[in-house]
């Protein structure tokens, strides 16, 4: 049908990237994001974190384990400096307090997690700069890094070269002709960084792909975190341990009988699960940042501006801030459920009494062993997908998103 | 539908819950356990497409190299939120998106209406349609996806280009011929009186002669002396051969603006035009004047494809009951693999037809999309120049039609002739 076609309008909101970058709702994301993941490592700081209290020499002192702890590392390598160089008072050049050495529990990583948030500012804002410049402040770290390792060292020879008038190599058994040791501070230092830093790969990997919008960053990000967990459980697996043991504090098979949140879920399980909700949450919000981004950047110039297409994407912007607190909740309490439904279905079999096979389902859910437990959780997240086709979930999902607030009225 | 996230997290949930439970490691198996959970909690929320959506154009019929303005307004007239959903308004290939998108993400509320706005050039005549809309739900964690289609289509023409034609280009030698509406002697339609005749039954009553009924007692009507305008006879060549070129660039575009134009300037000067166009059959529009019939032309010269391969004699034999004494006969055709068109040329100018060939340079065009060695080019342009110089012989006027040459220039011709 012919009609007067109005043309795009154009807003005081923008979609421009520069924009983008501050709207609330982008940074609320990111917010989540970011806090989800310094958790997520807070907790597996927390849970594997430390290795196995029978992990000990012949004297009683603690032996290194592959544990998510930088500390035992820089200790390990503390003490091999200390020894090596006959000082048993051998400190590393960067100071304890901003490693974390000498802590324990979380207080390990509070330091490094700040650092690496700085490290993280810098890098994003150097990514905002002009690529000429970006280009220059890279290059001019990286001479200093090199100048650092080797200006001395070629200062020292050069000056002892002419001062001697005579040619020589910088490694001599000559103390005032050996300048090859002024290598060792600045490449202890670099190994000292080197170990934090591998430590903290999820971390700051995860922060550059939040605040940088790089996905690449993210996948190392969890992929390194899934790796260790994997590792860990590998190498803390009993097949394994008769083999190598290299001291790792195993998660326990046996699950407690504490329980917590008013019973619904088990103490030992509680931080496992939380772990797992955290690295979605984590993962769904750094990815949703990147994947809504480069939707607006890819629109053409006048979309950008059309107030049409602000409103909806802003619309996209608070539907996933409302998905992200509801069914993250929804998915804690039903994998909670599942994995207390050996219990119910412990109380169904109750009821028939003591039939032959009443006691033969009651006594293998009884072990309270992995078995049982997973398959009634599995049972159980059947029977929740399958309510799909029972309840009217969008009328109801319709009713309570009526009853929420508007998030797009005006900022 | 799954995604390949969520088949990959289901795949993953399993595999971890399995090497678990192998291991006894119950970290794995909690992990495992919240992607499935994630997975069965996700599929709850579904989006829909219970949308009313119009799409509004600038204009149904627009002519080749126009802008065509779009406006696609959708509302959500259900009460709960589509969640994410994409849409997309299919548009033709041919055409270009020249502002604007015709793509956009939303998620509307209960009674909520968005629009989406773009502006599309069309760089290509014909019979297009825009639409459907399709739509596809995308769950906020890209895990499932669902593809619907609102079957809502919009028709549109674009017709071929009309460019200006110069008077003094295509005067005739035959004054009559393009001097607009002269008096012709024979009954018509017209103004000036012709002759008397008895009424028969259909005659409108205003021509009714009152005081010749008075007189003889039997109802006479007075016939009118038909308007000569002059009939201009459009013969279009849209063979499989013309379509060698670009697709913008072949010589049935040409023939088709210049069909376009000609009829344009041949109307506004009130005169008939004819349009037969011959591809695999004869489609013939038969004479007639005035704005409907330009736009009869025009929709049927947006609908010419390239096929088939009608010889023009048997065009010319076909329409030679309908031809009008005298008139003017345009043939526009590169003449390519067609023997018959000496014989009907000269049949044509045996009845006292005048006759011009507009023929566009295939060879000319072809050399637009393939090299060809200089020497074969120059074989082929001397035996087209035989060809031509050979219609000329029958007492046509030829035009020799280059690519890079406009139609007025290539017009200028007869004049010159």
């Amino acid at each position: 049908m012919a009609d007067e076609v109005a043309l795009q309008g154009e807003g005081t909101k923008t979609l421009h990237l520069k924009s983008l970058r501050i709207k609330w709702q982008v940074v609320a994301i990111q917010t989540i994001a970011t806090l989800t993941l310094i958790w997520l490592y807070l907790q597996l700081g927390s849970n594997f974190g430390a290795c196995d209290t029978t992990n000990v020499d012949s004297e009683g002192a603690a032996l290194w384990c592959p544990a998510l702890d930088h500390t035992l590392t820089l200790d390990l390598f503390e003490n091999i400096l200390g020894s090596e160089s006959g000082d048993s008072g051998f400190d590393l050049p960067i100071p304890d307090f901003l490693t974390g050495q000498g802590n324990d529990g979380p207080g390990r990583y509070y330091m490094p997690i700040i650092l690496c948030g700085l490290i993280t500012a810098g890098w994003v804002f150097l990514n905002l700069q002009a690529p000429q410049l970006r280009r220059r402040v890279i290059l001019g770290g990286l001479s200093v890094l090199i100048l650092f390792l080797a200006g001395r060292l070629l200062l020292g020879w050069f000056w002892g070269m002419l001062s001697n008038w005579e040619l020589y190599l910088p490694i001599s058994s000559d103390a005032s002709k050996n300048h090859a040791e002024t290598l060792v501070y600045p490449l202890i230092l670099y190994t000292q960084f080197f170990i934090v830093a591998v430590y903290m790969i999820p971390l700051w990997t995860g922060m550059m792909g939040i605040w940088g919008l790089s996905k690449r960053m993210i996948g190392w990000s969890l992929g390194t975190t899934l790796v260790y967990l994997g590792i860990h459980a590998l190498l803390s697996f009993e097949a394994v341990t008769v083999y190598i043991d290299l001291g790792l504090n195993p998660i326990s098979p046996q699950i407690s009988e504490k329980m917590m949140l008013g019973g619904l879920v088990s103490e030992t399980i509680w931080p496992l699960l939380l772990m797992s909700i955290l690295m979605l949450v984590y993962s769904e919000s750094g990815f949703a940042v990147i994947r809504n981004l480069e939707y607006a950047f890819r629109l053409p110039e006048s979309c950008k501006k059309d107030p049409e297409y602000v409103t909806q994407f802003d619309n996209m912007l608070n539907g996933h801030l409302i998905h992200t607190v509801g069914i993250f909740t929804l998915v804690s309490i039903c994998a909670m459920f599942a994995l207390k439904f050996d219990d119910l279905i412990l109380d169904i079999v109750a009821i028939f009494g003591s039939s032959q096979w009443s006691g033969q389902v009651q006594e293998s859910l009884e072990l309270q062993l992995t078995y049982g437990k997973v398959i009634s959780a599995m049972l159980m997240l059947i029977f929740v997908a399958g309510m799909k086709y029972i309840l009217p979930w969008q009328r109801i999902v319709g009713f309570i998103e009526s009853r929420l607030p508007d998030l797009n009225s005006p900022e | 539908m799954w995604t390949r996230k969520a088949a990959l997290m289901m795949t993953s949930g399993i595999a971890l819950v399995l090497i678990g439970m192998m291991m006894s490691n119950f970290q794995l198996m909690v992990i495992g356990i919240a992607f499935i959970s994630f997975l069965a909690i996700n599929g709850w929320v579904s989006g829909h497409g219970e949308l009313h959506i119009v799409r509004t154009l600038s204009a149904d019929n627009l002519y080749k190299g126009d802008d065509l303005y779009v406006e696609l307004s959708i509302t959500n007239n259900s009460r709960r939120r589509t969640q994410l959903l994409e849409i997309f308004d299919n548009v033709p290939h041919e055409m270009k998106m020249k502002s604007g998108l015709n793509y956009m993400m939303i998620n509307l509320g209960a009674g909520q209406t968005t629009r989406i706005r773009y502006v599309l050039r069309c760089p290509l005549r014909g019979h297009f349609s825009l639409g459907p809309v399709s739509i596809r739900f995308r769950n906020t964690f890209n895990l499932f996806s669902n593809e619907m289609f609102v079957d809502h289509r919009s028709d549109i023409i674009v017709f071929p280009q009309v460019r200006d034609v110069e008077e003094a280009m295509v005067r005739s030698k035959t004054p009559k011929m393009y001097t607009g509406a002269t008096t012709l002697r024979t009954p018509g339609p017209g103004t000036e009186f012709y002759s008397l005749r008895e009424y028969v039954p259909g005659d409108p009553f205003k021509n009714i002669n009152w005081k010749a009924f008075a007189r003889t007692g039997e109802l006479m009507v007075n016939e009118k002396c038909r308007d000569a305008v002059t009939d201009v006879f459009l013969l279009l060549d849209s063979r499989d051969v013309s379509r060698i070129g670009t697709v913008l660039k072949n010589p049935l575009e040409m023939g088709t603006i210049a069909a376009a134009s000609l009829s344009a300037y041949f109307l506004q000067r009130r005169d008939s035009i004819a349009l037969a166009v011959y591809d695999d059959k004869l489609s013939y529009l038969p004479a007639d004047g005035g704005d409907k019939q330009h736009f009869k032309i025009l929709s049927s010269l947006a609908g010419v494809a390239p096929r088939g391969n009608m010889p023009l004699q048997a065009v010319t034999n076909a329409l030679a009951p309908r031809f009008s004494r005298g008139s003017p006969v345009f043939i526009i055709s590169s003449l390519e693999g067609d023997g018959t068109v000496p014989h009907a040329v000269r049949d044509l100018a045996g009845r006292g037809h005048e006759v011009i060939v507009l023929s566009p340079s295939s060879i000319d065009y072809e050399r637009l999309v393939s090299r060809i060695p200089r020497m074969s080019y120059e074989v082929m342009k001397l035996e087209r120049q035989n060809r031509l110089t050979a219609l000329a012989g029958f007492g046509a006027r030829v035009i020799d039609w280059m690519p890079d040459v406009e139609l007025s220039q290539a017009l200028l011709q007869v004049k010159m002739a």
